[in-house]
């Protein structure tokens, strides 16, 4: 499992994780996080609101309101056609960092034998 | 859930928590925390509920500390902003939590156990209906409120002096302003909005109310004409006055008005007769109309330390002994040993610890009282020799009595340390004008 903290790297991924989450189906805020522990990221909820919240801001996901039978409404959040614009941007560059990452480290373990 | 009061006591604590977030965000604004916490309590409710796959019991139980599942609301606050991308919260807010919230605490802990222990009595109807009397009173504190603040911006912005209702229009004026801006805050109108003004009026309040007692007290000295005097004499002039206090008086001391003889506001210290011919009269024994003996030092007062016209130095007045060994302050012109010499001065040569017991201090053996100068070698006007009004007085001005203060070192002719004119006539020992008036 992918456990991440409040750090600078949480941003870039947790963006990416969200985005493409959301991507998939739109969510309100505990149901995303629920969606993101099933893929394997497990996340502070706190984090993963606030990052709704800014990509809301940023104009990469819209919102609507759902009423709910029991308890309170629902805030679902969609993405946007500038949000799937932001995620294949991220996604390249994820690649292209995990493949840097993946071909360091592996010259680095075969040198370590 | 089967049971509706453990999701009833859950919403409650996941509102207080939402509550405790919303709070660690109060700095952004209300549209930006409430738009951050937009469904916060759904969130966490349903977050809650997910953990638990145990039905209701273990909702009821386990699950309620929200801080053990969620952290801290202020960490809970502080990760939700980073996320969102906002400024962390302002550097003053940050340094409360261990400190400071150690002190609310145990300030909770204190005030809860303070009712606790006044609760058998707090809850009597009597001490309820005491509240409400005293609750009925607060109309009155808001105008004794007012007058003090009127009071302290008079006496800080003209010589006025503390009384209850000034003679100046504009002090007038002042008073009845401050009194209605008073009772209106009070009554929670005309308040400005503010956020620090209500905490400013609190402070306020509380110096009104620890202002009030003394200053109610100096009304009452007030009271008396003898400051009101005073109080004119500012008019007169603030350095003539000045400069009369000085000479006359060492100490006035705080009871200034309350005890002793005043001329012209100015606190006096000795008394000279003089017969209907002008010429001086010693060992005048004076009384009020009610037969009260004048006595210009107070009971109070007799260790004070005075300055006297012409003579340098301050000075310690000594009683009139009477023939039964008891002190007499009404006998005129009081005799004065020099303060230095009684333990008072500068120099401890006297007996001032051995005296401390005493009515008054005593001069160390050798020291004589001394006579202090009188203001006239004679009195400048002279009364008509009428037989009814002048017949006592000429006998005594024939016989005036010197030394005989009553003390039975009179006998010593003191007369090289005496201050006084030179050329009165001076016949020593005449003592019995004392022990005819032992009446009293």
């Amino acid at each position: 499992m992918l456990c991440v903290d409040t750090t600078q790297l949480l941003k870039g991924v947790l963006d990416a994780a969200v985005l493409a989450v959301v991507e998939q189906e739109d969510g309100y805020g505990y149901d995303i996080v629920r969606r993101l522990r099933a893929g394997g990221v497990e996340s502070g909820e706190a984090s993963v609101y606030g990052t709704l919240r800014r990509l809301y801001a940023s104009g990469s996901l819209t919102s609507y309101v759902v009423p709910s039978e029991e308890g309170p409404h629902r805030k679902y959040y969609g993405i946007t056609p500038h949000g799937r614009e932001a995620l294949n941007s991220q996604r390249k560059e994820w690649q292209e960092f995990a493949d840097t990452m993946a071909g360091l480290l592996g010259e680095r373990n075969e040198a370590a034998r | 859930m089967s049971t509706t009061t453990s999701t009833d006591t859950l919403s409650a604590h996941v509102r207080g928590y939402a509550q405790a977030v919303r709070l660690h965000l109060e700095d952004l604004g209300p549209d930006v925390a409430d738009d951050l916490t937009d469904g916060l309590e759904a969130d966490l409710t349903e977050a809650v509920l997910d953990d638990v796959e145990a039905p209701a019991d273990a909702v009821g139980t386990q699950v309620f500390d929200l801080t053990a599942r969620f952290g801290p609301a202020d960490e809970y606050a502080a990760e939700l902003r980073a996320a969102a991308g906002l400024p962390s919260a302002a550097p003053a807010r940050r340094p409360i939590p261990a400190a400071a919230r150690a002190i609310g605490e145990a300030w909770t802990v204190a005030s809860d156990r303070w009712r606790a222990t006044w609760r058998p009595l707090t809850s009597t109807p009597g001490w309820a209906a005491a509240v409400e009397f005293v609750r009925s009173l607060v109309p009155a504190w808001w105008i004794l409120r007012g007058w003090v603040v009127a009071q302290v911006l008079l006496v800080s912005f003209t010589p006025a002096g503390i009384v209850l209702w000034p003679e100046s229009t504009h002090g007038r004026v002042l008073v009845v302003a401050a009194i209605v801006v008073s009772i209106q805050w009070g009554r929670g109108k005309w308040v400005p909005r503010w956020a620090w003004f209500p905490r400013v009026v609190a402070v306020a309040s509380v110096a009104a109310g620890l202002l009030a007692i003394p200053m109610m007290t100096q009304v009452e000295a007030g009271a008396r004409p003898v400051v009101a005097d005073y109080y004119t004499g500012f008019d007169a002039g603030w350095a003539e006055g000045f400069s009369n206090a000085q000479v006359s008086t060492v100490n006035a001391g705080d009871g200034a008005g309350t005890d002793g003889v005043w001329v012209d506001g100015v606190q006096v210290s000795n008394i000279f007769a003089y017969d209907a011919a002008g010429d001086p009269i010693r060992d005048v024994q004076l009384f009020d109309d009610r037969g009260r003996p004048i006595r210009t030092i107070g009971a109070g007062a007799t260790w004070d330390t005075w300055s006297v016209p012409d003579v340098p130095g301050s000075w310690s007045f000594q009683p009139a002994l009477a023939s039964d060994g008891r002190t007499r302050w009404n006998v005129y012109p009081l005799s004065a040993v020099p303060a230095d010499q009684v333990g008072l001065g500068d120099d401890e040569v006297g007996g001032y610890s051995e005296g401390e017991g005493t009515e008054y201090p005593l001069p160390p053996t050798g020291v004589q009282p001394q006579e202090l100068p009188w203001p006239f070698l004679k009195a400048p006007t002279a009364i008509e020799d009428d037989d009814a009004v002048a017949g006592s007085g000429a006998e005594e001005s024939d016989e005036p009595a010197h030394e005989g203060l009553g003390h039975d070192r009179s006998a010593n002719d003191p007369a090289g340390d005496t201050v006084r004119p030179g050329d009165r006539p001076a016949s020593g020992g005449v003592e019995p004008t004392l022990e005819a008036t032992e009446a009293d």
